[in-house]
């Protein structure tokens, strides 16, 4: 197997602060990996690393072969760089943007107009080509920053919280997008703050803490080894006696209780909410949801819930 | 994991005759009304400043008989000189101070950085496009010089002298600016150690001039303390220290090389001692010294701001 990206005992220091201590990662050749961490983890400083915007301390990063450091060039032309915040220009439409990146990249100007119609299409802003960007969307934004980054067809993609401060529909449609990237071949690292937003998308996680590297390895066997119970929340209509029966009857069931009414304040009287751990499969899921089903609990949800990353990194600072 | 051999990197792309950010940066600038009106103003306000100062020395030189008409040449063209280095000493920088900073607070350093333009590529954008504003203001202004040339009492050998000093002074600052831009964490911050600069080169000059006029100019013209005659050493030394005290800020470098080609009718050699049986030992002209020491400061300071940006974590 081939790694696009391998960083290597990378270490970076921003004066007395140390941002990074020794962090060792690869990526596989058109596969999507995550770095995930709280904020102050290191995330951003290590695709900046990556990017070759920044030179670690000691250690080194190498992009197809390429150190960050020896040939930043290189790394730039084989990387595009998507940060957390959108860079603007005033008075530029969308097209006009991406075509600016592109020339600058070096796309010779018979091509521009027409990968610019290509990559907005390709990001859904194809009918906002003449859109002045100060009136796009945070997520229309985010869609436009990658077709800028894709400007040079790079075959790295460092993609910066990519979801951070976009909306439901807008944090689909981005998904979608690095989905589909990711089809056509592209080697994508995306940072992220909260790991179960990565589920789906990567298949490979990095978990950062403090600049140190304190997890990694594939997405479904490290979310087991951080989750080993799956949280649930159920909520319903009427009396939770019968409902926190069916449900401490469930050999799968962990830690059943109710959520104080004022955890619910705002929702009408007659619904309550149960939290609980659950050990076992969807079908067994399932199971446990027929059984509330047939006991006459008129269930209005039943969803898994995201763990919080700080217990995560508990449970990896336990050594789960 | 073996490190997949890298791919083989695209042609050496096609370069745009014209830099794109270059591109970029003067459609910014010149998009909209706001350059042309800009333009207008400072026409409008050098014109009014031409035109009081014309109607003050019409006054005061009204009964000068057939002298009065130079003097109000001259005096226009004093007041319309000091206009353009205005402009070229606080108008220039202002348009560079915000360049690189800029781009930071705008969050798009990162993403020109990570493209394929270089340092330089980056800097001289950004300067042509600023630059390329100021000289067409200081350009925009030439035509007013006619009102002086009409009334006499200027020679074209002084106005050459004004507009390379207003340019020289205009590339300075402008680089000035941008070089702080480069090493400042903001922009205001940029602004301030600029026009700080600036100040101290303007002022700071003048005033160690003057301060130290009383020791120097008996030695340039041959004073030691005490009366005696200083030797021909100690009065070069001297000469060469006013020369130089002179040569720093363009007003004064500006207001010797006049007082030097009324005197002796030549306009790049300089002499402290013109009504001298000999003359006394010639100098480049302060203009002159100036022009080159600007374009010398403005070159190194480039280099420093193209390092700066080189860095690959600037």
């Amino acid at each position: 197997m081939t790694s696009a990206v391998e960083a290597r005992a990378v270490s970076r220091r921003f004066g007395k602060t140390i941002a990074l201590d020794g962090v060792e990662f690869s990526a596989r050749t058109s596969s999507a990996h995550g770095l995930v961490g709280p904020v102050g983890s290191g995330k951003t400083t290590l695709l900046r690393i990556l990017a070759a915007l920044l030179t670690p301390g000691s250690g080194d990063v190498r992009v197809y072969g390429h150190s960050v450091s020896a040939d930043p060039l290189a790394v730039r032309a084989m990387t595009g760089y998507v940060p957390s915040e959108f860079g603007q220009y005033s008075s530029m439409t969308a097209s006009e943007y991406v075509t600016f990146f592109a020339a600058c990249h070096g796309v010779p100007s018979s091509e521009r107009e027409a990968l610019a119609r290509d990559l907005l299409q390709l990001v859904d802003l194809g009918h906002r080509g003449n859109t002045p960007l100060e009136t796009l969307s945070p997520g229309m934004r985010r869609r436009l920053s990658l077709a800028r980054a894709l400007a040079h067809d790079p075959l790295v993609l460092l993609l910066d919280d990519p979801l951070a401060g976009l909306d439901p529909r807008g944090r689909v449609e981005v998904r979608e997008l690095i989905r589909e990237l990711r089809l056509m071949g592209k080697t994508i690292l995306i940072t992220s703050r909260n790991m179960g937003e990565l589920e789906g998308l990567c298949d490979h996680i990095t978990l950062l803490e403090r600049g140190h590297v304190v997890a990694a390895g594939e997405y479904g066997v490290l979310a087991a080894r951080l989750r080993p119970h799956r949280p649930m929340a159920i909520t319903f209509l009427g009396e939770s006696d019968a409902a926190l029966a069916v449900a401490a009857s469930n050999p799968g069931v962990f830690d059943a209780r109710m959520l104080s009414d004022q955890t619910l304040a705002g929702a009408p009287p007659l619904v309550s909410e149960m939290r609980l751990n659950f050990d076992g499969d969807y079908v067994e899921a399932s199971a446990l949801l027929n059984d509330l089903l047939r006991a006459g609990v008129q269930v209005v949800s039943f969803v898994e819930r995201a763990d919080s990353l700080e217990a995560m990194f508990e449970k990896v600072g336990d050594g789960a | 994991m073996e490190p997949d051999s890298a791919p083989a990197l695209a042609a050496a792309p096609q370069r745009d005759r014209i830099n794109p950010l270059a591109l970029r940066e003067l459609d910014a600038r010149m998009r909209g009304g706001h350059a042309a009106g800009l333009l207008g103003v400072l026409i409008f306000v050098t014109s009014g400043v031409a035109l009081l100062v014309y109607a003050v020395a019409a006054l005061v030189s009204a009964n000068q008989g057939a002298g009065a008409s130079r003097t109000v040449g001259t005096g226009v063209f004093y007041a319309l000189i000091g206009m353009q280095l205005i402009v070229a000493a606080f108008a220039a920088p202002a348009l560079t101070c915000g360049a690189i900073s800029g781009e930071r607070e705008r969050k798009t350093f990162d993403l020109l950085r990570s493209t394929a333009l270089t340092p330089w590529q980056i800097l001289l954008s950004k300067l042509a496009a600023s630059l390329g504003f100021s000289l067409l203001i200081l350009l925009a202004t030439l035509p007013l010089f006619s009102l002086a040339f009409l009334l006499g009492g200027i020679e074209l050998a002084q106005m050459g002298m004004a507009l390379c000093l207003s340019i020289a002074t205009a590339i300075l600052f402008s680089v000035l600016g941008l070089c702080a831009s480069c090493y400042a964490p903001s922009t205001v911050s940029a602004v301030v150690v600029t026009y700080g600069a600036i100040l101290m080169l303007l002022i700071g000059s003048g005033i160690l001039l003057l301060a130290l006029s009383g020791f120097l100019l008996p030695l340039t013209a041959g004073t030691a303390s005490g009366g005696r005659a200083a030797t021909t050493g100690e009065s070069a030394l001297a000469q060469v220290a006013t020369l130089g005290l002179m040569s720093l800020s363009p007003i004064s470098a500006f207001v010797s090389s006049m007082l030097n080609f009324d005197n002796r009718n030549d306009m790049l050699r300089f002499s402290f001692n013109p009504a001298g049986p000999a003359g006394g030992p010639l100098w480049p002209a302060p203009f002159a010294i100036l022009t080159v020491l600007y374009l010398l400061v403005a070159i190194v300071l480039l280099v420093l701001a193209a390092r700066r940006l080189g860095r690959i974590d600037p």
